[in-house]
This record gives structure tokens, sequence and C-alpha cells, in this order.
């Protein structure tokens, strides 16, 4: 009865030997690959961290960008009528050509687009120049896309546009 | 001397009378005696039925008999011996006779003359026949051969008495079925001539009438004292003795009085304690608590002969089933009484089974042992003639066995059982335990015979058992009985071997042992011989009288000692437990080399799993740095992906910013010099929408007439081109004149703005 109980625990050892025996070699085959895995995986990060560090840039225009924000259509038609009747110039009737919708995720924030269209019959050459210089040097991210200037009589023209205006949606 | 006994024994008849129910110890106290010099008398006395027990209790497990006396009439007592002698029993005639050693003065020969022959030949067997019948044949020729050479001097079977040269007891026989049976109760006689030597004494053993063929009937009595009249071999074992000696309480005495021992003694001890109990022998019957067993003629004594070597123990009959029944005692039978004979041939035989065929063949033909009461085992060993071996062989009867078997109440013999010779023991304690290489004699003096055996080595070159008397002497009587005859057989075995083998000049040594050794015998022989003589166990039996227990005590320890290195089972008495021993042999290999497995598993398991653990930090480790770099690859690569999102988004806006500042700047140019002569109808201008993020590009698209001659009008047109190609943000830059009427040419342009 011992020597059964010898045999067992032999057999079982003999299996215990053997299976450590072939975990010890597949570790040791594993671990050779993965150090030489590991290497290329440095170098390559070696790599990418000299491409990083030729990527960084200040972004002043996205740290300008973040602060602004935009509204729906009635609110930033409001705004930018306000703003030009200011200026002395009265904005026609808009037409809605884009409601706001997000057209982009920067940074988790999602980039939202508006666009308005204006037609003036006639304006005053002065007033058109004033509006664009307006909008050109308003420090916002708005522009004016598909801009049609016809001529009259009497230094006035006729002009339509559409208002673009991008930022950040405030809910 | 035996007037005082019979004094004694009627001073103990009347002690007992007026005190019934006294034990052997108050009565040994009464009279100033020791317990077993009492067991004789108290023995006769029962017998008689002089005394009777009355009851008995059991303490230790041995019996405690309380007696008391039995009334009889005056006259029964004169009459007991004369009953005796005519009842014919050994038993009786023994128990009768006035002088313990009286049996011994007759000497008997074998029943048949080939038993009563000189052993010990050699024989020489040429024939290379392996059949049955070759083998049948070279028996039947071999101990033809043998019967008329070497026994030509003897008489012919049916007369051994009066031709039988020597008075040595040989192999002893199964008694002719025409002789009568008294004869076969006669006292045990050695064989041969010993009545040419020394007149017998017919007046003290033997009350008998004369029968024509006196010299077997002694030798008839043997077999019939241990085979047939099996009520006085029951008695015999019933002899006790105290059950409480313990030896091993005086060996502890013994070493409490020795100095403190250095490292290397008490290693030496220790490695010598290991090799006695033979943890790393694998030649042996038994590893631990095997028990042998010696019956002697008064009683059975046990001894552990691994464990406990020293502990010895009186076993009541009563006791001996169990101890048998109980199958992890492995108990090796040494009985005192049991004749054996020895002989070696020589057989070109090499198989085994050839050789045993043979040798049964040939025990049966010279011996007329029939097959099935054989005991026979023998060894082989090599001779000087190739392909030629000698077979070394002990046998006896298995009949001889009967009374142990009474003993046990059963027919067969138990499988934990084996029984061995005093010259087996013999070779067993010359080959493992002395181990010198010289020509040993070995002399046993049993309480009432003489066990003579030569060796070399393991090999018995020589034996003999010298039978004295039928019942146990005194060591007096013994030595008186046994010197003439022990000097003569020891000098026919120098003298026969010598002529056997040309190198055997002298014995080298003569070891004694024996419960009836004493230092005349071992003085006579050694002045006789002129050789060294030692006693085996270097002390003599310590009182000499008949049912001493301590008598056996060196005897036990040296049979303990031999049994403790039996190896290869030689002379075995059953030559189908060799089987069992060579796979209790392989078993305990197999156990060995299992346990040695096991260790090296567990050795290089631990090593393996010390290496696996490393592998498995090391691969922990590697795994470890190859994740970390990993996730910071994908980190890096995030953070960069963000970034190259960022900086097209950014460079997005700045593109919206640039674009804006174009528009004004386009506006502005409409109103330059560039312009001057033409004159502009209407400007669309597209700007990319939100979906190209990547850049702002514009397209500018401008109609207008130059009012001039055409000449003027074309120039006005080239200049106009040239001018807006110098500009640095127009791209793309191209006119398209139309056909020129009424002093106007149409004129469209188109540009683009964008980085």
């Amino acid at each position: 009865m011992l020597l059964l109980i010898i045999n067992g625990v032999n057999l079982l050892l003999l299996g215990f030997l053997l299976f450590n025996y072939y975990l010890t070699y597949s570790n040791t085959e594993t671990a050779a690959d993965y150090k030489a895995l590991n290497t290329k995986n440095s170098q390559y990060l070696v790599k990418v961290s000299k491409l990083l560090s030729s990527k960084q840039s200040s972004f002043d225009h996205y740290n300008n960008f973040v602060d602004d924000y935009i509204f729906e259509s009635p609110t930033e038609a409001l705004i930018f009528r306000e703003t030009l009747e200011g200026k002395g110039i009265d904005l026609p009737e808009y037409l809605i050509k884009q409601e706001v919708k997000p057209i982009l995720d920067i940074q988790k924030n999602k980039v939202h687009y508006l666009q308005l269209m204006y037609r003036f019959d006639e304006i005053n050459f002065k007033d058109a120049v004033m509006l664009i210089d307006y909008i050109a040097n308003n420090n916002k991210y708005d522009y004016l896309n598909n801009i049609y200037i016809g001529k009259l009589d009497n230094n006035l023209i006729s002009m339509s546009f559409d208002y673009s205006n991008m930022g950040m949606l405030v809910n | 001397m035996n007037v005082k006994k019979e004094q004694l024994r009627e001073d103990i008849r009347t002690f007992i009378s007026e005190h019934p129910n006294s034990d052997i110890r108050t009565i040994a106290e009464h009279f100033d005696l020791q317990k077993h010099s009492l067991y004789y008398h108290m023995k006769i006395l029962l017998k008689d039925d002089v005394i009777s027990v009355t009851h008995t209790e059991i303490v230790n497990g041995i019996d405690k008999k309380y007696y008391s006396s039995v009334r009889q009439t005056p006259a029964q007592a004169p009459d007991r011996p004369q009953n005796a002698a005519n009842s014919g029993t050994a038993e009786a005639a023994a128990v009768s006779a006035p002088k313990p050693a009286a049996p011994a003065d007759v000497e008997a020969t074998q029943p048949e003359a080939p038993a009563a022959a000189p052993e010990n030949t050699v024989s020489d067997v040429k024939n290379t026949a392996k059949n049955e019948d070759s083998i049948d044949d070279q028996a039947a020729t071999l101990s033809n051969l043998l019967l008329n050479v070497k026994n030509s001097d003897s008489a012919p079977p049916e007369k051994p008495a009066e031709s039988s040269p020597e008075p040595v007891q040989t192999a002893p026989q199964e008694p002719p079925a025409e002789q009568p049976r008294k004869q076969q109760n006669k006292p045990v006689e050695e064989a041969s001539k010993a009545p040419a030597e020394k007149p017998p004494k017919k007046e003290l053993i033997e009350p008998q009438p004369a029968e024509p063929k006196a010299g077997k009937a002694p030798q008839q009595t043997i077999i019939q004292d241990l085979t047939k009249n099996k009520t006085a071999k029951k008695k015999k074992f019933n002899i006790k003795f105290n059950p409480n000696i313990n030896l091993s309480s005086l060996f502890k005495r013994k070493k409490k009085k020795k100095k403190t021992k250095t490292l290397s003694e008490r290693y030496q001890k220790w490695a010598a304690g290991m090799r006695e109990r033979n943890v790393f022998n694998l030649d042996i019957f038994d590893t631990f608590r095997s028990r042998s067993l010696l019956i002697s003629r008064n009683a059975i004594i046990s001894f552990e002969n691994k464990e406990n070597q020293n502990t010895f123990q009186i076993i009541d009959k009563e006791q001996l089933p169990d101890l048998i029944n109980n199958k992890r005692n492995r108990i090796a039978v040494i009985d005192e009484d049991l004749l054996d004979n020895h002989e070696k041939v020589q057989s070109p035989l090499k198989k085994k089974n050839d050789q045993e065929l043979f040798l049964n063949k040939f025990i049966t033909r010279k011996y007329g042992i029939s097959t099935n009461d054989l005991f026979v085992t023998y060894e082989v060993f090599g001779t000087d003639e190739k392909n030629e071996f000698e077979l070394n062989t002990i046998f006896t009867k298995k009949s001889y066995i009967d009374p142990f078997l009474d003993l046990l109440d059963t027919e067969e013999i138990p499988a934990n059982i084996y029984f061995m010779s005093f010259a087996g023991i013999f070779s067993r304690y010359n080959q493992q335990i002395l181990k010198d290489h010289n020509y040993n004699l070995y002399v046993y003096a049993g309480k009432k015979d003489c066990v003579v055996t030569l060796l070399y080595r393991g090999k018995i070159l020589s034996h003999r058992k010298i039978l004295i008397s039928n019942r146990g002497l005194d060591r007096k009587t013994y030595k008186r009985e046994v010197h003439n005859r022990l000097i003569k057989t020891i000098d026919i075995f120098i003298q026969e071997y010598a002529v056997i083998d040309e190198t055997f000049t002298a014995l080298d040594q003569i070891l004694f042992c024996g419960p009836n050794l004493s230092k005349d015998i071992v003085d006579e022989v050694s002045d006789k011989f002129k050789v060294s003589c030692n006693l085996i166990e270097g002390s003599f039996p310590s009182s000499g009288d008949e049912g001493n227990f301590n008598d056996y005590i060196p005897t036990l320890k040296f049979i303990s000692r031999s049994l403790a290195k039996l190896g290869k089972n030689q002379y075995v008495f059953d030559q189908s437990k060799k089987k069992l021993f060579r796979l209790n042999r392989i078993k305990k290999v197999v156990a060995y080399a299992s346990l040695a497995l096991l260790l090296l598993l567990s050795g290089l398991n631990v090593n393996i799993y010390e290496r696996k653990t490393a592998s498995a930090f090391v691969l922990n480790t590697q795994t470890d740095a190859v994740n970390a770099t990993i996730d910071l690859i994908k980190n890096v690569e995030n953070t960069l992906q963000k970034n190259i999102q960022l900086s097209h988004f950014d460079n997005y806006l700045n593109n919206i910013h640039t674009n804006k500042q174009n528009v004004k700047k386009i506006l502005l140019l409409m109103n330059s010099d560039i312009f001057k002569h033409l004159e502009i109808r209407n400007i669309r201008i597209e700007t990319t929408g939100h979906e190209e993020i990547d850049a702002k590009k514009q397209k500018i698209y401008l109609s207008g007439t130059i009012n001039d001659y055409k000449p003027e009008a074309l120039l006005e047109t080239q200049n106009i081109q040239n001018a807006l190609s110098d500009i640095g943000f127009l791209t793309n830059v191209e006119l398209n004149t139309l056909n020129y009427a009424q002093g106007r040419l149409p004129l469209n342009i188109t540009m683009e703005i964008g980085n």
C-alpha cells in the first residue's frame, strides 16, 4: 500500500515536474519574445516622442476659440443686427441657411456651426466696406462666404452674403 | 545424585501435601532453590500423579500453576518405572530413567543404510543430459556410485548399525513397514558404529525386549518422537521458563557504564546499527518486526531479530497461533530437534528446474525420502571445471516439522514461516558477519545433540548432526558423552576434506556455541587439534542445568545476529518459499528505488519550481515592461493625435482669420488703380464651407467692361492681368475677354485666394 502511495506520489511529482518544466521553458521563450518586442516598442516610442515634440505649439487661435460661444439662429441674428446697428448699418431680414449644428469634436468640446443669409438690395459702398471691415477685425471666428456684390448707380451697390459663425454652444 | 533428587522430590511432595495450592515460587523459596531447577521435578511428580495442578492463572501471558498433593497408595510410585518401561515409549523411558544421560549410552544408526553412510561426499556427474530421464539416470548413477564406493565398508541398508563407520547421525529415514512398532520408540541414537567405540549401557536406556535389528530402532525413535507421538511433543513444549527474563535490561546496564563516546564513534555505532537493522540490506527476509523462534527442547523462545535483538522471551504454546496468525510477523523457526542432512554433488545442469529435479531424485534414491516428504534447499557454487556446478544442499523430511505444526494445530506450514537449520545459520554467520576467508568449523552443543559444520565463507563443506540422547542432558553428562564423538567427527572432517581439496591443510578456527557448551569441551578440542577455538558470542552458558533459559542466551544472540544478516535465503527448508523471498527482495528494491525516485523527483521539483518561479517573475517583469511601453506609446500617440487634430483646427481658425482679411483686401482692391478703367458690374466671392476644415479658399468672380478702343482695351486687360499676378495672395488669375462691341470690351476675371 505504501509502495502504491509512493509510486502515486512519484507520478504526481513527475507530472508536476514536466508541467513546471514546460512552464519554465514556455516562460523563458515568452520572456525572450517580450524582451525583443519591448526593445522594438522602445525604439518606436523614441520616434513617436520626437514627433510629438516637433508638433508641440501654442495653439493661440484654439485658446481664443474656446471662449467663443454661439447661440441659436434668432439670438445670433439679433446679436449680429444689434452689433451692426451700433455702427449705423441696418441689416435686412435674414434667412437661416444652416441652423446650429455640431460639426466636430475638439478636445472633448463640440464645435457648432451656424449660417445666416442676408441680402441688401442697395447699400452704400462705404457701409459695405465698414461691414466687411467689422467682420474682418472682430476677433471672432465668423466669416462671410458667397458674397455677391452688384453695382448700382450713385455709388450704391447691391450685396448678398452668407454669414457663418462657429463656436461652443451655450445651452 | 539420584538419591538426592528422589529425596528432593519426596520433600516437594511432602511440602505440597502440607501446603496445598502452592505455586512454583513458593516451593522454590521454601527449598532455597531457583524456580527453573524445580520444573524437572515438578514434571516428574505430575507424571507420576503424585501432585496435580489445582488451578491456573495467566500472568503476563504465561500460565502460573498451583499444585496440590494427590492421594495415592505408597505402592504406586515404585511401580511407575516398570510401567513406563513396559509402555515402550521413549518418553516414558526417558522420564523413568534414573540418569538423564542414559539414552545417550546407546548408539543407533539410521534405519536404512544409505543414511548411515558417510556424508558430505562430492560426486561428479558428467552427463549433460537435461531431460527428466537423464536426470533420473544421473541421480541413480550417482546415488549407486556413492552407495557402492563410499559405503563400501558400511553395512547393507538392512543392517546399518552393524557396519556404519562412524557415530554420526545423518538424514533420518522412515522406518520400514515391516519393522516392529516398538523398535521405533527406542531412544535417539547417532549413526553407525558408535557401539564399537563405546559399549552401550543397555540397562540404562531400554527395558524393551531385544530386537534383531536393534541398530535401527533408536533412529526410528527420533522420528516417532518428532512426528507420531504428538502428545509427548506437546508436553515437551509445555515446559515453561520464567517469562519475565528480559536481557535488554542487562545490556542497558552495561551501556550506561560506558564512557562518553566521540562523534565518530557515535556515527560508527549508528552506522553499525543501521547495518544490523538491515535498513540498506536488500537481501533479507524481512525488514522490521521480523521475529524468530528457537524451539528448544524445553521451551519456545521468541526474539526479535531486527528491532530489538537482545529481547528474548519464552512463548507459551497458546500464544503461538496468535503470533503466527499475525501476518506482519515473518517468523524464522529454528528447531533444535530438527534433523537435517547435507550433500554436495557436482552436475553440469544449468537450469534451476533441472537442478531441483535432479536433487530430488538423487536424495530420493540415496536416502529413500519420498519427494512429497522432502524439504530441500541448495546453493550453486562454481567448480574448477567449466560447465560444472556444485549443488550444495541441505535437506530434511517434512515430517520433522509436524511437531511444530501440531503446536499450531494446522497441517500446512503458514506462508509467513520458514525453517532454518543450524548449518544455514552457521553459513550466514560465517559469510555475512565473520567475513573471513578461512576454513572455519562451527560446533553447536545442544541439549541433546551436537551439530558440526565445516565452512569456507558461506559454503558448507561438511555438516553432521551427532545425536547424543533423546532428551536433554546436563552439561557434565553431555560433555562426557559428546567428547569422543566430537573429536572423531572433526578428525573425519579434516581427513575427508584434505582428500577432496589438496589446498586444505588445517582448520583455521573452531567456533562454539550452544546451551550445553562448557569450557572443558573447548579446551579439549583446542588441545587435540591445536587450533584457535573461540566462542561465537564470547561467553559460556551460565548454569548448564536442563531447563535453564539463560543457557540459550549466547546462542540466541548468535542466531539473532545471523538472521539479521540473512541474505539470499540459502539453506531454507522450503524451496517454494524462496520465490516469496525473491519477490520480497524485488519489492524492496522497487520500494527503495521508488523512494529514491521520490527524493530525486522532490529535489528536481523544488529546483524546477524555483526556476519556474524565477522565469515567471522574469516573464511578469518583461510583460509589465512591454505593457508599460505600450501604454506609454499609446499615450504619446493619443497626445500626438490630439495635437495634430488641434493643430489642424488651430490652422483652420487661422485660415478663417486670414480669409476675413483677404475679403477686406479684395474689396479695397476693387477701388484701386488697377481697375480704374474697368467698369465693374458685379463681384461674387465664394468661400469654402465649413466641411472643408483644413483650408479656407476663396474664389472670386468679377465681371465688367473696359470702355475704350479695342487696342487700348486689350492693353488695359493685359495691364490688369499683370497687376493682379503681382499681388501675392492671389493665385490662378484668369482674364477672359468677350467680343469687343460698341467700344466696350467685356471682361471676366477669376482668381483665388487661399493658402
